[in-house]
């Protein structure tokens, strides 16, 4: 060795070989032992996990589609439903042409045998496909000419659509290989251009939708036809939700509407028949979709979880406001899964679960007849001058001008069970669609204020104070108290009683019923003083406390709001703080509005400061009290119970999961509820009522409730409203303010003539309206009639005719009109 | 630099060589029936485990392992003087084929491209990798040249050597094939630390290239880069590779943890490696074939028989009584093990993704060829192991 020319491994040089292959073999030692406790840690410690993860390889799995539940009214009539729906769609190769092309090279080569073909020349080749690639051409335009026929589409029209799709895919590939050679030009510098390689998007193997909402039976020509000629076109599932009560249209009677808007019939085309209360899906999963309930997790330990209801990337069907959000879990249902095993073949099935039907309480024909109370066409929601009434013979200012569109809401209970029968707010949601932008922003079309808006109440809270004073042992039923028109002695101005006013000779009710008022004069008339002074001698503590009772200032969950827990906070990207910093509520509802009650701190501050206008005003429904229609009729429902509580709903379905809801018995003294409900009718009845007459400039009036055969009583508010700032130029600044305004509020009960109990609890609001006597009175007179048409009352039949049901004429659903409540 | 002596004699002994040569005695006990058990051990493994997932190119290996035995016998029957004599002229010739392989004049119907790789000539109805063929070829050069080098003592000596390697080994790069390439290394530091040249020597180059290895990262072609990236991420655990560059890393891992100690047997582990679509799963990715079929015991099995044949050829080495036989026992022993390793060790996920095939087991035809008569060349100078003067 080294240096040796013998070649002779001399014993030196041996004895140096072997201690450096000693040290070789202690590497190659070192080396094995070092891969043997790598494998030792992939097999022992990783194995299982491992094999379950090569082993769920072995299974295919197909996930079966779900039915959405059906949203139906009380009387079974659909309100939302998904149809079965189809659509046509051609493979992109098939419509850039290169599936002739691929084709033809196959064919021509596996007809030539592949020895021959390889001893072809190119020119050789090039024949073969040629002649093979015309005849394809030729059977793929025959077959999209069959299946342009087979949807009803002209060739040109698929020959168009065709081009429309060529030309979004590549655009799209484009933008791709542009950010894919963006990304590689970060990890490659320079030589990113020469190694790119422009591989193909997925929509450009993909099949792309050219004719949509196909009939079944148009699709399963289609499907025949693609089976026989398969890559080139196939037939999709494109399942969508249909609202029949999207748009609907009914004949108004207008007979029973006050004299100046009375006529003959009128068709009025409603919008968004109950769409504030039923809601949209939206065809997009979102983000925070995925993070609410996502359909695959992984978690830290490796295991997977799959939730055959959740969601997935891509187009499904996720409920996006009114009740199909908030109960999108329910309606959704779970999809089912067909798992195939590749090496044995075998399969297991699990079914898909039919998402939950709604039933609501509503009734859609009375929701629909009471919408269209509102229309233009009927004027009852247009600014009228008997709204404003007159002074010293002048027609008082209309804010707004004369006929300016007013929003307004509508909420009708059934006394004894609480089931919300009816509930419109103006404009739908679907009026506002066709809205300007401007106007939109004035409107706010997407609020429904039936029960996300606070109102203040005004008188309507006198008969509430009264009872509840009764109740608080304040007073005693029989309670007698003056009306001087003032309530604070030295104030002529402040505290009044709404009567003592110049245009009306100061006058007082003491000096027009001649002594100290009664609880029913009292509520007939709406006097002031009566209830600033049960309202004093309650104190605003006590009061705060029974109106909270009566379901102010807390929410009643009638069933449309959502309750959002935190991690549907952290879901859509929220913090876990509130805005001050504090931890947020655990529970965060959204879509019902609790109304407005004094908060403890307030109370403090107010007796701190020895303020008494506030409890006093308190007591007429003003200051820091505020409530929604629906807790209008709400309490009234309440009332008219004798004070079982039995909060209203909109849901007949039970629905799991949700916040226990509040029950009781307020147990009001029985005769404070008889005589409030006399006071009320007197209201209605009486010629002194404030919900008795409306008066006309030529001084003629007439009463404000006309429905034969039914016993109403009522309750009028006219409420101070805040003022209204107008940008009348659209620049984004304000340009004048409009004050002095009043919310229009009408409380009716209502129920068959000769019961002395009402049946049904009905309050309308129209917003900055006037008086609510004169504007919301008539509306709730229509809505009476309206109850009568659907034969919740009876009315007096000699004297009044049904009047004709509405239509729907949105699109119908799987069961046909008949099934949506239309004509059959 | 004094590399190549003459071997020149002094007369008297002249005739004495001539004696021998013409009676030359055969041992039949010695240590290269261990390498030559270890070789058809890891052959028969490969076969069964080829059954695994491909049951006809198991037979085809069945046959090329008995067209593999018979070449051996061929060349265990000569003499290793013989190889020594015409080792680098066979060594030339194998450059030439290399050559003949990389020129792009050269017609399909010779130099068949597969994959875009070419590295088989075509002969007949088979394809021979001339590339297989010239570890062999460089050994026995080496071998011959190391024998008589005195010149390796110094750093000039280390330096020529790895000069004359390089050409070889950069024709196989330029294939490419350069994990193939990069086995010339560790043989040829093996074979220098068994010819005498001095540690530190080996530890300066080694050192060297260890720092100018990821120095070389820029310069490598991008399929390569993908590897080592991917590898990087699998290693950190980050998985957005697995299925693009990783895929073929991230499946094997799988699978081979999936054997469990004692494998999952024949079925299911064809179950599992077909559906778990690991791509090459009959040449680069055996090894995990067989740690899936027979797990853990499996795998460490292959590396006991590895060793074993490294062991024996070190033993040869030991006990050859020339210098040329020690190297070339030595240097075929490195060889063998440094691919066995260096495949085992991709395919469980300590090292990059690579080409290279696990000797004796993997599928291929001129692999197993040259393999068992590189395992014949070890026979053969271990039964004609010399006493005294031998040149």
């Amino acid at each position: 060795m080294a240096g040796d020319p013998s070649g002779f491994p001399s014993p030196r040089s041996t004895a140096v070989f072997e201690r450096r292959m000693m040290l070789v073999g202690v590497a190659c030692a070192v080396a094995v032992g070092a891969m043997a406790a790598r494998l030792f840690s992939l097999t022992v410690v990783q194995g299982p996990a491992e094999r379950a993860v090569a082993e769920a390889r072995l299974d295919r799995s197909t996930l079966l589609p779900t039915v959405r539940g059906r949203i139906v009214d009380r009387k079974g009539r659909v309100l939302a439903e998904s149809v079965p729906s189809w659509d046509l769609a051609i493979f992109y190769p098939a419509i850039d042409g290169s599936w002739a092309d691929s084709r033809a090279v196959s064919e021509a080569r596996s007809a030539a045998g592949r020895a021959k073909w390889s001893r072809m020349s190119p020119l050789e080749r090039a024949a073969a496909i040629d002649l093979r690639r015309r005849d394809l051409r030729a059977r793929l335009d025959g077959v999209l000419a069959e299946a342009a026929a087979l949807a009803g589409l002209r060739p040109e029209e698929l020959v168009e659509r065709m081009g429309e799709v060529r030309t979004q895919v590549q655009k799209k590939a484009n933008a791709v290989w542009e950010s894919r050679l963006e990304s590689d030009r970060a990890i490659y510098g320079d030589d990113a251009e020469e190694r790119f390689q422009a591989r193909p998007i997925a929509e450009q193997s993909e099949a792309h939708a050219v004719a949509t909402r196909l009939p079944s039976a148009a699709a399963f020509a289609l499907r025949k036809l693609s089976d026989a000629n398969p890559g080139i076109l196939e037939v999709q599932d494109s399942t969508r939700r249909v609202y029949p009560w999207a748009t609907a249209r009914i004949d108004l009677d207008r007979g029973w509407l006050p004299t100046p808007l009375r006529g003959g019939r009128v068709t009025v085309e409603l919008e968004g028949v109950a769409d504030h209360v039923v809601g949209a899906v939206r065809d997009e999963v979102w983000r925070q979709d995925l993070e609410r309930r996502p359909f695959r997790t992984v978690h830290a330990d490796g295991t997977v979880h799959t939730d055959l209801g959740g969601y997935r990337p891509g187009r499904d069907m996720v409920g996006a406001r009114g009740l199909e959000r908030t109960y999108e879990d329910e309606l959704r249902g779970d999809r089912g899964r067909l798992v195939r095993r590749l090496d044995t073949g075998e399969e297991s099935r699990t079914d898909p679960r039919r998402g939950t039907d709604l039933e609501l309480t509503l009734d859609v024909q009375l929701q629909a007849r009471v919408q269209a109370l509102f229309d233009p066409k009927v004027g009852l929601a247009l600014a009228q001058q008997w709204h404003y009434g007159y002074a010293d013979g002048k027609p008082k200012p209309m804010p707004f001008g004369y006929h300016a569109p007013l929003n307004g809401a509508v909420t009708v209970i059934d006394i004894d069970s609480g089931e919300v029968l009816a509930m419109v707010s103006w404009p739908t949601v679907s009026a506002g669609a066709s809205m300007e932008a401007a106007e939109r922003a004035a409107r706010l079309p997407a609020v429904n204020r039936a029960l996300e808006a606070p109102y203040a109440p005004g008188s309507l809270v006198k008969p509430l104070v009264y009872v509840s004073a009764v109740g608080a042992g304040v007073a005693r039923p029989d309670v007698q108290i003056d009306c001087n028109g003032h309530y604070f002695a030295a104030s002529e101005a402040f505290g009044r009683c709404w009567i003592y006013r110049s245009q009306f000779q100061f006058l007082t009710h003491s000096k027009q019923v001649g002594g100290p008022l009664g609880v029913e004069q009292a509520v007939s008339r709406s006097c002031n003083i009566f209830f600033y002074t049960l309202a004093e001698q309650m104190g605003l503590p006590t009061l705060t406390e029974w109106y909270r009772r009566f379901g102010l200032g807390e929410r009643i969950d009638v069933g449309l709001a959502r309750i959002e827990t935190a991690d549907d906070r952290l879901a859509a990207g929220e913090g876990d703080r509130a805005e001050d910093g504090a931890p947020a509520a655990a529970l965060r509802w959204v879509g019902e509005h609790p109304g407005i009650l004094p908060s403890a701190r307030q109370l403090e501050a107010i007796a701190a400061r020895g303020d008494r206008i506030q409890p006093v005003i308190a007591g007429i429904g003003q200051g820091p009290v505020a409530w929604t229609p629906l807790q209008a009729a709400n309490a009234y429902a309440t009332l008219a119970r004798g004070g079982v509580i039995r909060d209203a709903s909109i849901l007949r379905t039970p629905i799991t999961g949700r916040p226990a809801r509040r029950s009781g018995d307020l147990r009001l003294d029985p005769v404070s509820c008889d005589r409030v409900l006399e006071g009320l009718r007197q209201a209605v009845q009486a010629r002194h009522g404030t919900g008795s007459r409306i008066t006309y400039a030529d001084g003629t009036g007439e009463p404000i409730i006309n429905v034969p055969g039914v016993s109403v009583w009522a309750k009028t508010g006219t409420a101070q409203a805040p003022p209204v700032r107008i940008d009348d130029d659209g620049d984004g600044a304000v340009d004048r303010t409009v004050t002095g305004l009043e919310h229009a509020w009408f409380v009716g009960l209502a129920g068959d003539a000769g019961e002395d109990r009402p049946r049904y609890a009905i309050a309308v609001l129209v917003e900055n309206g006037g008086s609510g006597g004169k504007c919301a009175g008539p509306i709730a007179n229509q809505v009476i009639h309206a109850l009568a048409d659907e034969g919740y009352l009876s009315g007096d039949q000699r004297l009044r005719a049904g009047r004709p049901p509405a239509q729907p004429t949105g699109e119908p659903g799987m069961d046909g009109p008949e099934a949506t409540g239309g004509a059959g | 630099m004094s590399v190549l002596v003459s071997n020149a004699l002094p007369r008297s002994l002249r005739r004495e060589r001539a004696e021998r040569v013409r009676a030359p005695p055969r041992e039949w006990v010695h240590w290269a029936w261990l390498p030559i058990a270890a070789a058809l051990g890891l052959s028969l493994v490969g076969v069964a485990a080829i059954a695994t997932t491909e049951p006809a190119l198991a037979k085809r290996q069945f046959g090329y392992l008995v067209v593999g035995m018979l070449a051996a016998s061929a060349i265990g029957a000569m003499h290793w003087k013989g190889m020594r004599r015409w080792a680098w002229v066979a060594l030339a010739i194998n450059v030439a084929l290399l050559v003949v392989v990389l020129v792009p004049w050269v017609p399909d119907s010779i130099v068949r491209p597969r994959n875009g790789a070419r590295r088989w000539i075509n002969v007949g109805s088979l394809d021979f990798q001339p590339s297989e063929l010239v570890k062999l070829t460089w050994v026995l050069a080496m071998a011959a040249w190391l024998q008589a080098a005195s010149g390796i003592r110094r750093m000039s000596g280390v330096l020529a050597t790895m000069a004359v390697t390089a050409i070889p080994a950069g024709l196989i790069a330029l294939q490419p094939d350069l994990d193939s390439a990069l086995l010339f290394g560790p043989t040829l530091a093996v074979m220098l630390l068994a010819a005498g040249a001095r540690v530190k020597h080996l530890a300066i180059v080694a050192g060297v290239a260890l720092v100018l290895a990821p120095c070389s990262y820029p310069f490598l072609k991008p399929h390569q880069r993908d590897r080592i990236d991917a590898m990087v991420a699998q290693v950190l655990g980050d998985t957005r590779h697995h299925d693009g560059i990783g895929f073929q890393a991230n499946r094997a891992i799988t699978l081979a943890a999936a054997g469990g100690v004692v494998g999952l047997g024949r079925e299911e582990a064809g179950t599992l490696i077909r559906f778990n679509r690991l791509p090459e799963e009959h040449n680069d990715m055996i090894f995990v074939v067989i740690a899936c079929r027979w797990g853990l015991l499996g795998g460490v099995a292959v590396w006991l028989l590895g060793a074993a044949y490294a062991f024996g050829a070190f033993m040869v080495g030991l006990r050859a009584g020339s210098g040329f036989g020690r190297l070339a026992a030595v240097g075929i022993g490195a060889m063998v093990f440094v691919q066995l390793s260096v495949n085992t060790a991709m395919t469980i996920g300590l090292l990059p993704v690579s080409g290279m095939t696990l000797p004796f087991v993997s599928y291929g035809g001129s692999s197993l060829v040259c393999l068992w008569m590189t395992t014949a060349v070890l026979f053969a100078v271990a039964s004609r192991r010399s006493r005294g003067f031998d040149l």
